[in-house]
């Protein structure tokens, strides 16, 4: 989806509007449509002004600032057990085997990271500073707390990627003294 | 001999099937060391990169491909019969170097995407310290590679394949100081970490 690389739009600023209209991304604040164009081109048409096509790294860079909150619903799912992994009689290493989807409601605070189940399978906190890593995986997005087990999220209606550096900067403004050098495979301070 | 075989089937079926898809573009085919052991470090555009750049590649490539990808048996079968193995990403994963390592000290190829993940928005994006690390403690040449085309016909956010040709371009291979000590390899990482990416980018050294 357009909407998992452009997480707001384009043409109003407005966070999180993009939504499949007739299978076509629309804004639903300002009624600007996405495409795909030539490529991986984006062609944006907005009523009354026409079409206009640009790069994916071109529409990236008009972007609204990300913010280091938010809400979102989301499948959530939590790496279970482990399971090793042979190929012609060698151990090559471990795998995760996740459980399965939950749907609820994720939230970034200044503090922490509140996963609450709609189902009333109640809810999961990851503090800021248990959290050891924040990993894209395709379109979900994993994080990791110290002692706790891997948990992928799926974003319903918005994008992994937007979460991603959402996380990335609340936890920058948390260690907000030091700098942090990567995020994965466990987040380093310098 | 059988796994061998498998290999160059599916080196074989890539290539036929993107050959209609618009066809690949090989450069410096030179660059890749006819013998003994290297690294290989490829940009990462698309779903698209490890399939061909396998394909083309004359040389066998043993690649590290993220865990979740093992979890299906079908995929897992795969992944092992093309010399793959698993990298948990979210934590130090000390089995993933073993093997990287291993593999190397067998005399083999071994290619690692740099960035850790497809690209979002088509560019290059920053290293993954990991993998500077592990090419300063295996001190064999690095041999960077370039795709370019793969986005443009399956970028990350669109579920639709679509015809493009793509090039792959082998650049000149370069050796970085092989460093036994973890504090001597953490002082070059910043300087290796430059010397690979300015490889990489569009335009980089090409031999």
């Amino acid at each position: 989806m357009i909407r998992d690389l452009l997480w707001g739009c384009v043409v109003c600023g407005t966070m999180e509007s993009l939504r499949e209209v007739d299978r076509i991304e629309t804004c639903e604040q300002c009624g600007a449509r996405y495409r795909r164009a030539h490529g991986a081109q984006i062609a944006v048409e907005v009523d009354g002004r026409g079409i206009e096509t640009r790069s994916a790294a071109e529409w990236s860079g008009q972007l609204p600032p990300v913010t280091p909150t938010g809400t979102a619903e989301c499948l959530a799912r939590v790496a279970e057990s482990d399971m090793q992994v042979t190929g012609y009689g060698e151990y090559l290493g471990r795998v995760e085997r996740f459980g399965n989807f939950k749907f609820g409601q994720v939230e970034l605070t200044e503090q922490a990271l509140i996963f609450r189940a709609r189902d009333g399978e109640g809810s999961f906190e990851w503090p800021l500073s248990e959290l050891t890593a924040v990993q894209p995986s395709s379109t979900s997005l994993q994080i990791k707390a110290k002692r706790r087990p891997v948990v992928s999220f799926k974003f319903v209606d918005s994008s992994s990627r937007l979460w991603e550096e959402r996380i990335q900067l609340a936890l920058r403004q948390h260690y907000s003294t030091r700098e942090i050098i990567e995020f994965q495979p466990r987040i380093s301070l310098r | 001999m059988i796994r061998r075989a498998r290999y160059h089937f599916y080196r074989w079926l890539a290539r036929s099937l993107w050959s209609v898809m618009g066809g690949v573009e090989v450069r410096g085919l030179e660059n890749v060391p006819k013998t003994g052991a290297f690294i290989m470090i490829a940009n990462h555009q698309s779903f698209l990169d490890p399939i061909l750049v396998q394909a083309v590649c004359p040389r066998v490539l043993h690649s590290m491909a993220k865990s979740t990808q093992f979890g299906s048996p079908f995929f897992r079968r795969l992944l092992t019969q093309l010399y793959s193995f698993p990298v948990r990403r979210f934590e130090v994963d000390p089995q993933a170097v073993r093997q990287v390592l291993r593999r190397l000290a067998q005399g083999n190829g071994v290619i690692i995407y740099i960035e850790g993940e497809r690209s979002w928005d088509g560019q290059l994006q920053a290293p993954r310290i990991g993998t500077v690390r592990i090419a300063l403690k295996a001190g064999v040449p690095i041999v960077p590679v370039r795709v370019d085309g793969a986005y443009d016909a399956w970028p990350r956010w669109h579920r639709k394949i679509r015809r493009n040709r793509i090039r792959i371009e082998f650049r000149e291979a370069f050796r970085l100081p092989h460093l036994e000590s973890r504090e001597e390899r953490e002082q070059h990482v910043p300087q290796a970490a430059d010397r690979i990416m300015s490889a990489l980018r569009p335009g980089g050294r090409r031999g």
